[in-house]
């Protein structure tokens, strides 16, 4: 007997993530990776300036206090925290540990944070 | 079904890519804050952001060490994400691949020669 | 008896002898505090559309049939209820399958992946005259919760890996093939890796994390998937070794 069956198949559109807030969350997520690239060029374009000289380097600067630069690494700021919640929440789903376990480990990530920010901003402030 | 599909080489992006999203999960929160808004602000006590002080520290083996790491980790994660990221806006071919990981290892290269030459 | 309420339903319609696209179609059902979904599936088909296609069995959230759209969130119909949807709501066939008619779909390559995955134990040569395998409560601890899997398809409703990826077995095969790699009486690891490692595999995920929130019995695929991703990087490493020795050997013979 011929088969009466005709599948449909249904387009996935570009814009699929919009429709359920879990999805929007996920590409916000992803997302944070913008700005985390950003940053980093900025970091490589004053080592240039560092290595370039005094001149350079207060061009840098001026070019950072510069509102726009201040507003976007603001958000860089916001998305690196963003990026440091939602990191440390997967991270125990990728490690085939008990349930209780699991707990301990995220409370020790955002320990060992504390930690090394404290000593970053120690070793950078306390000239 | 085809029983030896090829494998995916994408473990070695992957590696990249948590090392990368860890590093920055501990490190990149501090690093914006110090370097992108209290440096250009002076927020900082005395000659804490000079331009001399800056430089012995980034010449220092630690400081060539992290800045390295601190440009280049989050890159790997960044890219990676942006690039699968863009094969969910249905932006898909080996091209926007290459573009990505390329991107990333190009400046890799650059910040390398930057921290050993400073 | 409490009073029954009137609600209107919208239930995507797809008739393929007749239809060149899916159509909403408005049902007027009622309810009350303990109608699920699919008991207003059955009050539309006995009342209002006797043609009306869906899957259901079981209706208490064991077989996995009844897995529907609702307000865009996969669901089990059987296991969800009409009293927390009092505005009405949007019921279509389950999202990333081809739609077969009205509320059914498709799912010959959902089960074809699964088959792929081997999700039975190999290579135990235990006899049953050998009594029972034994495995302590911590091996059992360790694929557990991996084992819950019904096979209802929800997981990758939610995946939109698994739509946009033509060929990604998805996030039930690879929980179900890492259910049985992590099962101590199992020796098939050899089997599954490499269809996990593949391109077809576990590389497709990006813990978007949708499946484990929907999947209706607590399994977590994405958690097994990024555990899944974890040994397919080992596996991966020891491969690169191997080829490494295998060329020292040849340059040295």
């Amino acid at each position: 007997m011929p088969g009466k069956r005709k599948p449909y198949i249904r387009e996935i559109k570009a814009c699929w993530w919009t429709k359920l807030p879990f999805y929007r969350f996920y590409m916000l997520r992803e997302g944070t990776a913008v700005p985390a690239v950003w940053f980093s060029v900025l970091l490589m374009y004053g080592l240039a300036a560092l290595s370039s000289g005094p001149e350079a380097w207060a061009c840098y600067v001026s070019f950072l206090a510069h509102p726009l630069t201040a507003l976007l690494n603001l958000l860089a700021f916001l998305a690196a925290l963003l990026h440091t919640k939602t990191w440390f929440e997967l991270t125990p789903s990728a490690l085939p540990l008990p349930e209780e376990k699991k707990g301990k480990l995220v409370k020790g990530l955002w320990a060992a944070t504390a930690a090394a920010s404290l000593l970053v901003l120690l070793i950078i402030l306390c000239a | 079904m085809n029983t030896e599909p090829k494998r995916s080489n994408e473990p070695i992006f992957w590696a990249l890519f948590g090392a990368g999203g860890m590093w920055s999960a501990v490190f990149a929160p501090v690093a914006v804050l110090v370097f992108g808004l209290l440096l250009p602000f002076n927020a900082g006590p005395g000659e804490a952001f000079s331009y001399e002080r800056l430089l012995d520290l980034a010449r220092s083996f630690l400081g060539r060490l992290f800045i390295f790491l601190m440009i280049v980790l989050p890159l790997w994660c960044g890219l990676h994400r942006i690039h699968h990221c863009l094969h969910d806006l249905k932006l898909h071919s080996p091209v926007v691949r290459w573009l990505c990981l390329g991107f990333a290892y190009t400046l890799s290269l650059v910040a390398l020669f930057q921290v050993i030459f400073i | 008896m409490a009073e029954m309420q009137r609600m209107t339903l919208r239930v995507s319609r797809y008739n393929p002898e007749r239809d060149a696209a899916p159509h909403l179609e408005l049902f007027e059902v009622l309810w009350d505090d303990q109608s699920s979904f699919l008991d207003a599936l059955a009050y539309i088909k006995d009342n209002l559309a006797p043609d009306l296609s869906y899957r259901s069995s079981c209706r208490m959230a064991i077989c996995g049939s009844c897995g529907v759209m609702v307000n865009g969130e996969p669901k089990l119909a059987c296991k969800t209820f009409l009293r927390n949807y009092p505005e009405g709501a949007l019921i279509e066939p389950m999202a990333n399958f081809p739609v077969e008619r009205d509320l059914v779909v498709d799912l010959s390559s959902f089960l074809e992946f699964i088959q792929a995955l081997k999700p039975y134990i190999i290579g135990n040569l235990r006899k049953p005259e050998d009594g029972p395998n034994s495995q302590t409560p911590a091996q059992m601890a360790k694929y557990h919760k991996f084992a819950m899997c019904i096979n209802c398809g929800l997981c990758c409703a939610a995946c939109p890996q698994f739509g946009l990826n033509a060929g990604f077995v998805g996030p039930a095969a690879l929980t179900l093939g890492h259910r049985y790699n992590l099962d101590n009486r199992d020796f098939g690891r050899k089997e599954r890796m490499p269809v996990i490692n593949s391109e077809k595999g576990v590389w497709n995920c990006t813990f978007v994390g949708y499946c484990s929130e929907v999947c209706p019995k607590h399994a977590d695929p994405a958690a097994a998937l990024q555990q899944c991703k974890a040994e397919s990087a080992a596996d991966f490493v020891a491969s690169v070794l191997e080829c490494i020795k295998k060329k020292e050997a040849r340059h040295a013979g």
